[in-house]
């Protein structure tokens, strides 16, 4: 069972970088906050019924990421978190090249592929871990790995010689 | 890892960017999860209500043209150790759910009939909970009591849990009772009818053979080669900016590949009207959301 002392710690050691992750997916970082936040108090709900969550960080990724195609939850999530980050507006400029470059290769991926790539290589999750994550076959990851990992090696300009095998 | 992958992931590490956590980001998110768990029980009301309104509806039209009483129209033995024994049902049956449904012409006994909902139980084993493998259908047809031999179709996919949302695949013209997302979870269950007229979507999803076995397709699953679900999507409405649409769609797997047919259904007011067919090809894994414990929004039960 999650206790509070489990949340906290995933709120320190988790939370920045799975929002991180889902905004990635998404492109808007308050979304992915409120989607995370949100799969985060489902999967406490869950663990207080009894289910038992192996990964807490990559079920919560995973739920975070379906949450985000509702669009009335992003309206929503924008709409409360337009005030919240007012303030921080000015920091906008942090956004790195890198990940400018990362988001718009991103945004150039069908949203499965798009998925995957970010557990695999935002997360760091194998395929195994991201089949399991998101309730397909392995075979069917590595599929969408290989087809995702082609298109990002054009966008990012990274020379894709010498690569054939798609692996954990 | 290859090269491309090390390079990739390199390239995706640097995308990160610093995110300051507040620290009352804890309170809050103490302060939703009970706020959700309110959600979430009067969610199982308005849900045992609605299967109430329907059974009370058949049990008076029951009433009018003949004597036969209508079964007990909601209830669960959620909290059973040992399998019950459902008439027609030649094993023990668990954590059973029912509910009755109408369809055709009014005052009809044929209109009427029962679906009961449970997980296949043993005579020497303790009751398991349902899930897939285990959770079956039994159709009751021709009137509220239990005097037809029921179809029994299963088991179904279940992995997420299974409600009964009323009866909504059969023949394709009962109440569909659908969870409102409101945004944050469940907001209200409301009952639809669907147009007998409108190209019906759901005899699509649950093509129930007279006596036959054909797999029950019900909303949040599917069997084999064929898949079917139906979930809540948001689209952009031009007078009003948000609107809600149920996705139904249906897919049947020829050659590797599925072929998705989707039905998109506009909610206006107390009826559905299809608003578009979309047909494609998917990959497996990329079939959409299937409702279950997402459906709409709610949170649902294992």
């Amino acid at each position: 069972m999650l206790d509070d002392t489990t949340i906290r710690e995933f709120l320190r050691d988790d939370y920045p970088r799975l929002v991180n992750a889902v905004a990635l997916l998404t492109g808007d970082l308050p979304s992915a906050e409120d989607a995370v936040q949100e799969a985060l108090v489902r999967a406490w709900i869950r663990s207080d019924r009894g289910d038992v969550i192996e990964s807490l960080p990559a079920w919560v990724a995973v739920v975070a990421m379906n949450i985000t195609r509702s669009e009335w939850r992003r309206v929503m999530a924008e709409r409360r978190a337009r005030a919240r980050l007012a303030s921080a507006a000015a920091s906008d400029d942090l956004r790195s090249v890198d990940r400018v470059d990362v988001e718009r290769a991103l945004a150039g991926l069908p949203r499965r592929q798009r998925q995957i790539a970010v557990l695999r290589y935002f997360l760091r999750m194998d395929t195994r871990e991201v089949a399991d994550a998101l309730g397909v076959r392995e075979g069917t990851v590595k599929n969408s790995l290989s087809k995702a990992r082609a298109a990002l090696a054009v966008y990012l300009q990274i020379d894709e010689q010498e690569e054939n095998d798609v692996e954990a | 890892m290859s090269k491309l992958d090390e390079e990739l992931t390199g390239r995706f590490g640097k995308a990160e960017r610093p995110l300051p956590v507040d620290p009352e980001l804890f309170a809050g998110l103490l302060k939703k999860r009970v706020r959700r768990e309110r959600m979430k029980r009067a969610s199982t009301v308005g849900l045992v209500l609605a299967i109430g309104l329907g059974g009370a509806t058949a049990y008076l039209f029951a009433e009018r043209g003949t004597t036969v009483r209508p079964a007990s129209t909601a209830s669960s033995s959620a909290g059973a150790t040992v399998g019950a024994s459902i008439p027609g049902v030649p094993f023990p049956a668990c954590h059973v759910t029912n509910a009755t449904y109408f369809v055709g012409s009014l005052g009809h006994q044929d209109g009427f009939g029962a679906v009961y909902l449970f997980a296949r139980g043993s005579p020497s084993a303790p009751c398991p909970e349902v899930a897939s493998g285990n959770a079956y259908f039994a159709l009751y047809r021709g009137g509220v009591q239990l005097k037809s031999e029921p179809t029994i179709f299963g088991p179904i996919d279940c992995t997420q849990g299974c409600r009964i949302f009323t009866t909504p695949d059969i023949d394709g013209r009962v109440a569909l009772a659908v969870v409102v997302d409101h945004g944050i979870g469940a907001d209200s269950m409301e009952l639809y009818r669907i147009h007998p007229e409108a190209d019906p979507p759901f005899t699509q999803m649950s093509v129930v053979g007279q006596g036959g076995s054909s797999p029950l397709i019900f909303d949040w699953g599917g069997i084999g080669a064929s898949r079917a679900g139906a979930s809540c999507v948001t689209v952009r409405n031009p007078s009003n900016g948000i609107a809600h649409q149920l996705d139904i769609w249906h897919a049947v797997l020829r050659g590797g590949t599925w072929h998705l047919v989707e039905r998109f259904m506009t909610i206006d007011g107390d009826q559905v009207h299809l608003d578009h067919v979309a047909r494609s090809s998917a990959a497996d894994g990329f079939l959409p959301d299937g409702g279950g414990s997402a459906f709409c929004g709610s949170i649902g039960s294992r």
